[in-house]
């Protein structure tokens, strides 16, 4: 199809809509002044302010730590899930399979009051002391980051060529040995896209954060949301700018990791 | 020697019988076909000599020992799929050496048997190609060495020519057979061609809806078919009346009787003409020849009749 005048336009609007005002935080990162609608002169400084400021810091690395933890146990735990949904036959896989789909489509808000529920009946919320406090949050994040996981990887084992498991066995490797020279590295792209699902999904969680935090800890998307609630400052800018870096590096080299398996 | 023995073998799958008391013996070094129509049960009774499905009844002896309860990885057999599976995420090279590999065969061993094992199916020169940069006959040849790099005492091939055209398969056909002659490996080739049966085989089981027809040579099945089923599946047959048969090469016709010619078609090195509608008859250009209409009687020596059962 031939792009029109009018499609053109409706392109246009939708990218001004989607990345323009992600474009003016950047931008306004770089400004020198304070004010962050008046352009007055590039600089780095809010960058340096950013970097100094210890509590902005300690949320950032604590997000990152939170995120770092969770994909992990959440791939993990996620592809587990899908091959044992696809190779084994058991009485309730159907209504396991169906469960996967809850913490997708249900509200967040709801989780949140959940496992705030949970967490606070627990103890788990106020129970531990600082750096082991982001413990049950990275929990909470798996609980909700490893069902997407296990959906993308289930979608690639729905494709897969059950022969190729046969030949595995037949040419001598037992079953760890199949797992691990054929059904993984097969899996890989869906592995590193669940992954990198499950990072952005922990790295930028407001609601479920926010409720399964004890006093004392804070992530990056709550410290924010209380900064703001002032003013916003070029400073959260700044902060801002470099977390989409992050990101976007990430999914970066996610691509380039995926590309060479067919 | 036998290597694989099959005795009262039964598989079913939920009401449908799929291998029905099958009771066969493979020799070493013998190349050995098992030929039957599409869902006779050729597949079946090959995955569970390989290990992938578990008797209902009766015993599989491989080398005279019971099979029963050796998974898949330690049965000194190898299988060539029938769609190949050939592992996309791993060069040619590293597909053969993956058998040897996952067995914690010495490194320095790998290579050399390797290169030995692409020579033999003459890939040599591709061994650093991806799979989906190979043809479908390619693969297959990736799919055969990959078996034949593991020296199995028997290697199992699930109609490994099917998927290739007809010029292709001719020459897979001979190539397979100077294969077997040179590693000295028995063959078991599961086919529902029977022309590449006949052409391949040392010996060959016919089996139809899960049951053993008859077991023999090329020669013996088409000379001395036991059944009707056999008799018809090689080559062309009159079948006459109380279970008796004769090959139309085995037909007498003379001029003059009560019979007409109804058809007749030159072959070149024969005539094959059609009398009275139904009985064949072929007769080779040095003997008479018939045109159509032409009054005839046809005869043959009772000592070239067959007796069917069935
Ligand atoms: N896993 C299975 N579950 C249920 N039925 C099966 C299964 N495998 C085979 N069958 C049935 O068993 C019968 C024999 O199948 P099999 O695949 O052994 O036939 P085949 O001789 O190899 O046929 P083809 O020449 O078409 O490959 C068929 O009726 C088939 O439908
Ligand atoms: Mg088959």
């Amino acid at each position: 199809m031939r792009l029109t005048l009018p499609l053109k336009l409706v392109l246009a609007a939708a990218l001004l809509v989607l990345y323009a005002p992600i474009a003016v935080l950047i931008a306004f990162s770089f400004n020198s002044g304070r004010r962050v609608s008046v352009w007055q002169g590039f600089s780095f400084d809010w960058y340096v302010r950013a970097a100094s400021d210890a509590r902005l810091l300690e949320a950032f690395g604590n997000s990152l730590a939170i995120a770092a933890m969770a994909t992990v146990v959440a791939t993990l735990l996620g592809t587990a899930t899908a091959i044992a949904l696809w190779r084994f036959a058991f009485r309730g896989k159907p209504l396991l399979f169906g469960l996967l789909g809850v913490p997708v489509v249900v509200p967040e808000i709801c989780l949140g009051v959940a496992l705030l529920a949970v967490f606070a009946r627990t103890g788990l919320m106020t129970a531990l002391p600082y750096p082991a406090s982001l413990l049950p949050i990275a929990l909470a994040h798996v609980a909700f980051a490893f069902p997407f996981v296990a959906i993308v990887v289930r979608a690639r084992l729905a494709g897969f060529d059950p022969r190729l498991i046969e030949a595995s066995r037949d040419l001598g490797a037992g079953e760890w040995a199949t797992l691990t020279r054929v059904l993984l590295p097969l899996l890989r792209p869906a592995m590193v896209a669940g992954a990198l699902l499950a990072f952005t999904l922990s790295l930028d969680d407001f609601v479920i954060t926010f409720f399964t935090t004890g006093p004392g800890t804070t992530t990056f998307p709550v410290l924010v949301y209380s900064m703001v609630r002032f003013s916003v400052t070029p400073e959260i800018n700044a902060a801002s700018t470099v977390l989409i870096a992050v990101t976007l590096a990430l999914a970066a080299l996610a691509y380039r990791f995926q590309k060479p398996t067919p | 020697m036998t290597l694989l023995a099959l005795e009262h073998v039964t598989k079913r799958f939920g009401d449908t019988v799929a291998v029905d008391d099958l009771t066969l013996d493979i020799q070493a070094g013998e190349f050995f076909a098992l030929l039957g129509p599409s869902g006779c049960g050729k597949t079946t009774a090959m995955r569970m000599v390989a290990g992938f499905e578990t008797p209902d009844g009766g015993r599989i002896l491989l080398d005279g020992q019971d099979v029963a309860g050796t998974p898949p990885e330690k049965r000194p057999v190898n299988l060539v799929f029938q769609s190949y599976a050939v592992f996309p995420h791993l060069s040619v090279a590293r597909n053969v050496a993956f058998g040897l590999e996952v067995t914690g065969t010495p490194k320095r061993e790998i290579a050399p048997r390797v290169a030995e094992a692409l020579a033999l199916v003459k890939l040599d020169q591709r061994g650093d190609a991806m799979p989906n940069q190979l043809s479908g006959g390619q693969q297959q040849r990736v799919a055969l060495a990959r078996a034949l790099v593991k020296r199995p005492k028997l290697l199992l091939l699930d109609e490994p020519l099917s998927a290739l055209d007809r010029k292709l398969r001719g020459e897979m056909q001979s190539e397979l057979k100077r294969l077997q002659r040179e590693v000295g490996i028995a063959f078991l080739l599961v086919t529902h061609d029977q022309d590449e049966a006949m052409s391949m085989a040392d010996r060959i089981a016919v089996m139809q809806a899960g049951k053993l027809e008859q077991v023999g040579t090329p020669a013996e099945l088409y000379a001395r078919p036991a059944t009707r089923f056999v008799a018809g599946f090689f080559g062309e047959m009159n079948f006459l009346d109380d279970g008796q048969a004769i090959r139309p090469e085995r037909v007498r016709l003379s001029a003059g009787g009560a019979a007409r010619i109804t058809e007749a078609v030159f072959l070149g090195d024969r005539w094959s003409y059609v009398v009275d509608g139904t009985l064949r008859a072929t007769i080779s250009v040095d003997g008479p020849v018939f045109t159509v209409d032409e009054a005839v009687s046809a005869g043959w020596d009772l000592r070239d009749v067959l007796h069917l059962g069935r």
